[in-house]
């Protein structure tokens, strides 16, 4: 049982990382106003790029480099379509993620079973040994891959840079009323390729995590819609870094079930309960009907969003969606 | 000075209007053959391939017949709400629930071949048309962005699939898929051909979707809240009934679409059974927005493409995901060509 436990966390901690990332960079992007459905292509473009780099070199952290620099290049299109050349911001991410999908494909055939120099799950520098030491919570939480610690260490960093820094408030000024923000000398075409091309950076480091940590190894369409579960998250943690850390955990939560439960036949660990609620818990707990949640939950929170958005802000970016041009 | 200077256009000149599709399709392929010139292949050798060689044989043609079938439906599905200023990207969760339904329906009742047909249409239609009223409702009610929750909808249908083929659809074979469906549930070919039912079904919902937009009052009225959605209102139309409304049909057509391509093409439920039509039909859709029947056209377009494709990845070492990134460039060139005819660009050769 602790066994089952200790791994189901571990998995948790390491599902977590990639939505964490990709949602972080969304909400960047997102506060910006600026939403970028094509992340499921970036995250593709990162994830691929980062395993080939890192198997010409023998390096993960090349690949890491690469993944978020092809990342930030690739949402580039992104951003000049829909900030540039005001393109509608749904068909340009849908476009976006269409291309990522197609040239990971074609591009990544020969790398298909592959194996590559990949990042390792270690204790993380200075206090680690101590920690890692501690039972069960030491091999859940902190035996993981650099990109693992690096997604938590970004929640607070995230928000720092948003509330703390003056590119931050900028970002989210041209987010909420980029007339006003014009009107205050911001340059809003300026910030919100900003907030567009760290997005991309972001979703790139979550396909490398994807590629060089979780499976450490690339396969056709590996981000498999945690590209849209990232966007579902934003919406779903309202659009805050802080809260996206608790909703990926829940999602992330969600995926390690699948992921477990396929290994482990979860509802026989509850023998001896009644065949009733056994059969219940067997299949809310399913692995082909768990993914499913985090999508429902994101339509009902999306709903209650809508429904109270007139009495009470709830974060929602006001000019998200919307394009910027300067009336003469 | 600026290099490049962009001033708004009052009106498109007549000939950037009506050329904008086609240049827009030539501007893909011209980039696609870049993509393809840096992987070292000659685009021409492989373009002749995928739209010159399906027309040199009957069953090439057959293939683009059948290819555009499903990608024409689901086409309609998304550019009906689009007239009314609706964005239904979650064809594909409308097709999987048609599908689902009609297989359900398909292997389970024991009636002669015709009303089974019928049952599995009607069940594939009414199951997409509660995929589509959710998004539709909510859209109306609460004014919840319906991109969004298609969007979601879709990945839930997807979902749901997995769910049926590895749980209460799964056929005897362990495998994750359906049982085969019995020649009864499955869709009558013409003669010797392999053309089937689907294709006389969609060219009667093309007819229909024409009717509905040029000469129908709810088509114009679909068309005025697209418009302008305030002065719809303004002038007495219940623009919620027909956000509603646009919105459950364009799931009906998506599930009959699901239905038809697993009645006559895969003959049972299985994962991938739409490679993304929902979202090719949003290109298609895009291509089309002056009527029906540009989106036919578009349609056609995009069948020869995978027609095509498929006959280039079997003959030459390009991957049949070249289909991804032209359908790609195509929607990135429909962008841009937006934006010229929306402002005028002027190139300043003495900056540069």
């Amino acid at each position: 049982m602790s066994s089952f436990v200790v791994g189901l966390l571990s998995v948790t901690i390491a599902s977590t990382a990639p939505l964490l990332l990709a949602a972080l960079g969304e909400v960047i992007s997102q506060r910006g106003g600026v939403i970028n459905l094509g992340i499921e292509g970036v995250m593709l473009i990162g994830a691929l790029s980062g395993f080939a780099v890192a198997g010409i070199t023998g390096s993960p952290w090349l690949g890491l480099l690469t993944a978020v620099i092809c990342g930030t290049l690739f949402s580039a299109i992104h951003a000049f379509l829909c900030v540039s050349l005001n393109a509608d911001q749904v068909i340009s991410g849908v476009m976006l993620s269409i291309l990522g999908v197609g040239m990971t494909t074609y591009l990544g055939t020969s790398w298909v079973g592959k194996s590559v120099t990949t990042f390792e799950a270690s204790a993380p520098p200075l206090v680690g040994g101590l920690l890692s030491s501690i039972p069960i919570i030491g091999p859940a939480f902190f035996v993981h891959t650099p990109t693992a610690y690096l997604a938590f260490l970004l929640a607070p960093v995230v928000w720092l840079f948003l509330y703390r820094t003056n590119l931050g408030l900028e970002i989210m000024a041209v987010g909420e009323d980029p007339e006003t923000a014009d009107t205050a000398g911001i340059n809003v075409t300026k910030r919100r390729y900003a907030a567009v091309l760290i997005g991309g950076a972001f979703a790139g480091a979550a396909g490398a995590h994807l590629s060089l940590s979780l499976a450490q190894l690339w396969a056709t369409e590996m981000v498999g819609g945690r590209g849209y579960i990232a966007i579902a998250l934003v919406i779903f943690v309202q659009w805050s870094p802080i809260r996206a850390v608790f909703g990926s955990v829940l999602f992330g939560i969600i995926s390690a079930f699948v992921i477990r439960s396929q290994s482990v036949d979860f509802p026989g660990l509850l023998f001896g309960w009644n065949e009733g609620v056994q059969n219940a818990l067997g299949g809310i707990f399913n692995p082909t009907v768990m993914p499913m949640y985090p999508y429902i939950v994101t339509i009902v929170v999306l709903t209650v969003i809508s429904i109270y958005a007139d009495r009470d802000d709830l974060g929602a970016p006001a000019a998200l969606l919307e394009s910027y041009t300067r009336s003469e | 000075m600026n290099p490049i200077e962009i001033t708004p256009r009052t009106e498109t000149p007549d000939w950037l209007a009506w050329s904008s599709p086609i240049l827009t399709i030539v501007a893909a392929l011209v980039a696609g053959a870049a993509f393809l010139l840096l992987l070292g292949h000659n685009p021409l050798w492989v373009y002749q391939i995928m739209f010159v060689q399906p027309f040199t044989s009957v069953s090439g043609i057959t293939n683009i017949i059948l290819e555009t079938v499903p990608l024409l439906i689901i086409s309609l599905a998304v550019y009906f709400p689009l007239k009314a200023g609706l964005w239904n990207i979650g064809g594909d969760g409308q097709f999987y629930l048609g599908a689902i339904a009609a297989t359900w329906i398909g292997l389970s009742w024991d009636v002669p071949g015709p009303v089974l047909i019928l049952s599995m249409m009607s069940a594939g239609m009414f199951a997409g048309a509660m995929w589509g009223l959710i998004p539709g409702y909510l859209r109306a009610k609460w004014g919840v962005n319906e991109i969004i929750v298609t969007l979601l909808m879709t990945l839930i249908g997807i979902q749901l699939n997995q769910y049926m083929i590895q749980g209460p659809l799964q056929g005897t074979g362990g495998y994750p898929a359906s049982d085969t469906l019995s020649a009864e549930a499955t869709l009558q070919t013409f003669g010797a051909t392999r053309l089937h039912l689907g294709v006389v079904i969609a060219l009667l919902l093309l007819a229909g979707m024409y009717v509905l937009i040029k000469r129908m009052t709810f088509g114009f009225q679909v068309s005025f809240v697209g418009a302008n959605p305030d002065a719809a209102q303004q002038s007495g139309i219940d623009t919620k009934k027909v956000i509603v409304y646009t919105m459950v049909l364009g799931g009906v057509l998506a599930g009959l679409a699901g239905m038809i391509q697993l009645a006559a093409d895969a003959g049972r439920l299985q994962a991938g059974l739409s490679p993304d039509y929902g979202f090719t039909a949003v290109a298609i859709a895009l291509l089309g927005m002056k009527g029906p029947l540009r989106v036919f056209l578009a349609s056609l377009f995009f069948g020869l493409l995978t027609a095509g494709a498929v006959s280039v990845a079997s003959t030459t070492p390009v991957d049949v995901s070249i289909i991804n990134i032209i359908q790609a460039l195509v929607i990135l060139f429909i962008l841009t060509t937006s934006f010229v005819k929306a402002n005028k660009v002027v190139i300043n050769k003495e900056v540069l």
